[in-house]
């Protein structure tokens, strides 16, 4: 495993991509970040600490469009340039070849959260100065520095499905392409679909609450919310799901992909 | 079935070539050494150890290049066998000592998806002898070289065997198998049809043309012969399926019935006749 991961760590290291999408998903979170501070009844939920939960709220939401990307064409590549044949004729383990990627893809979208704090703060801040906002009181009981951890690793984590769902997808298709496109074509297909089951009413509402985008939306407005009181992050609908019932049902989600992924890659025969 | 009942006897420090018309089962079965692939029933072994329970340890001791060589075309030559080196253990001491072997040393610092094929094939080399492996598993090397490259490739088998690497090498190119390897396979259908050193194979089905007047009772004399395996008619000559160092006892026989060839010549095949013949591929 740590061959594999040494490994890994030199493609990250050399390799365009991840640098390329983590200044897209900046942009697109400071973008995003400014133009809702554009008005004003919202700027409050802007300056910090709140600032940094609103980050990392962007950088959760994005994350179905940006992080597929890397997680597709790492694994389906292996396939696609045949380095796969080349790696495990050098060490054997398919189950640590397959791992080893997927958590250096996973390292590189905790990177990239740390780098939307950063970028969220000197948002924050510049919202701030111009609105001459001072730093919000947090709700009575809340935690700032708490509930920013807290909303770092919701954000990761509901990030962690998209990424899970199209490594495994290139994996098991063995293509970047299928990575990619199942990757995003689900995170579409997912709200299109639960736009109309929640327009059906009952009981196709309550099938749409156990996509996994009800569990990673409501994971992190429950998260945001503890700091978040006023503005449109600070909704929490009442059909959304716990905190723990998120957590436990993205967890099923992502053992029922990795154990497809693995169980393929351990059983089938390396052709390409 | 891909590949049936196959055993093949690769002597230490030779160099040994598996030839095999295209779906034979050539790659299959250098992917089930690999543990790239798996068999339906039975076991594969490799140096007396069994794949299945031991893989790990047998690809320690072997180097491989299967197919056409694969590396990450956005790293250099030398990235590329760092990343080898994480996978294997080796010290990077080695990867120079590699690259110096193959003539890349001056290219190394190059993007993969750079090279020529000729390039490729030698990164690929250097990357199987970095483990430094007693056997040495080479898919079609010369693949995509130009004549230079097809010479520089054999000159570094010939200097991998010196070094007491044993190779194993599949290769389309015939010509270059009978002028490096010692002893060769042939597989078809799955299943080894030949295996043995390249004179004997080719020894065991010599051919002895003869010229002779009247050539249908010498056919007939030539034919009686238990040695003789086959006597065919061609352009007026006879081709005899028999072994060259009985040509002075055809000349005897023959005279004794006062048949006297105006020419007696071998007419040893090539291998690329001997494979062809064996395999029933077309030309």
């Amino acid at each position: 495993m740590i061959g594999f991961l040494r490994s890994d760590w030199r493609k990250l290291r050399h390799r365009w991509m991840p640098r390329i999408l983590v200044l897209i998903l900046l942009a697109i979170v400071a973008l995003v970040f400014l133009g809702i501070s554009s008005r004003a009844r919202f700027r409050s939920d802007l300056v910090m600490p709140d600032g940094l939960v609103v980050a990392l709220s962007l950088g959760a939401a994005f994350a179905a469009f940006i992080w597929p990307i890397l997680a597709g064409s790492w694994s389906g590549s292996e396939y696609g340039w045949g380095t796969i044949r080349m790696a495990l004729t050098k060490e054997p383990n398919r189950i640590a070849f397959s791992l080893s990627g997927l958590i250096v893809v996973l390292m590189t979208v905790g990177a990239g959260l740390i780098l939307v704090l950063v970028v969220g703060a000197i948002a924050s801040s510049l919202v701030g100065a111009a609105t001459h906002a001072i730093v919000s009181t947090p709700p009575a009981g809340a935690n700032a520095a708490g509930v920013v951890i807290k909303m770092f690793f919701g954000a990761w984590y509901a990030s962690a499905f998209y990424v899970v769902l199209a490594y495994a997808a290139g994996a098991i298709f063995r293509s970047p392409a299928a990575g990619i496109g199942i990757g995003i074509g689900f995170a579409v297909a997912q709200s299109a679909v639960s736009g109309i089951f929640g327009a059906l009413g009952d009981p196709w509402k309550s099938i749409a609450l156990h996509f996994p985008a009800a569990y990673t939306t409501a994971l992190n407005s429950r998260l945001a919310n503890e700091l978040v009181v006023k503005g449109p992050l600070a909704r929490v609908s009442s059909d959304d799901a716990s905190i723990q019932v998120s957590i436990i049902a993205l967890a099923i989600y992502l053992a029922l992909l990795i154990g497809a992924m693995v169980a393929v890659v351990q059983q089938r025969d390396v052709t390409s | 079935m891909a590949v049936d009942h196959l055993t093949l006897t690769v002597n230490r420090g030779e160099i040994f070539g598996f030839l095999g018309p295209n779906g034979a089962g050539k790659s299959t079965t250098m992917r089930m050494f690999l543990g790239l692939a798996r068999p339906t029933s039975g076991h594969v072994r490799i140096m007396g150890v069994d794949i299945t329970t031991h893989l790990r340890d047998i690809l320690h001791r072997v180097g491989a290049l299967v197919e056409n060589p694969t590396f990450y075309p956005f790293l250099s030559g030398r990235e590329n066998l760092r990343v080898v080196g994480d996978l294997t253990g080796c010290p990077a001491s080695r990867i120079d000592a590699a690259l110096e072997l193959v003539d890349m040393r001056d290219s190394a610092h190059r993007a993969f998806s750079s090279y020529s094929m000729g390039m490729k094939q030698r990164i690929g080399v250097a990357s199987t002898l970095l483990t430094d492996p007693d056997l040495l598993i080479l898919d079609e090397p010369a693949n995509g070289l130009d004549p230079a490259g097809i010479v520089e490739m054999r000159s570094l088998m010939h200097r991998l065997r010196e070094e007491g690497h044993t190779v194993f090498v599949s290769s389309h190119v015939l010509h270059e198998i009978e002028q490096v390897c010692d002893r060769i396979a042939i597989m078809n259908h799955g299943r080894v049809v030949a295996q043995g050193s390249v004179q004997e194979l080719l020894g065991a089905s010599d051919r002895i043309e003869i010229q002779v007047d009247p050539v249908e009772q010498a056919e007939q004399v030539l034919r009686d012969l238990p040695w003789v395996n086959s006597v065919t008619r061609e352009d007026g000559s006879l081709i005899l399926a028999a072994p060259i160092k009985r040509s002075a006892e055809i000349t005897r026989i023959l005279g004794e019935h006062d048949l006297y060839p105006a020419i007696i010549r071998p007419r040893q095949e090539s291998l690329e006749q001997y494979f062809l013949e064996l395999t029933g591929a077309e030309a």
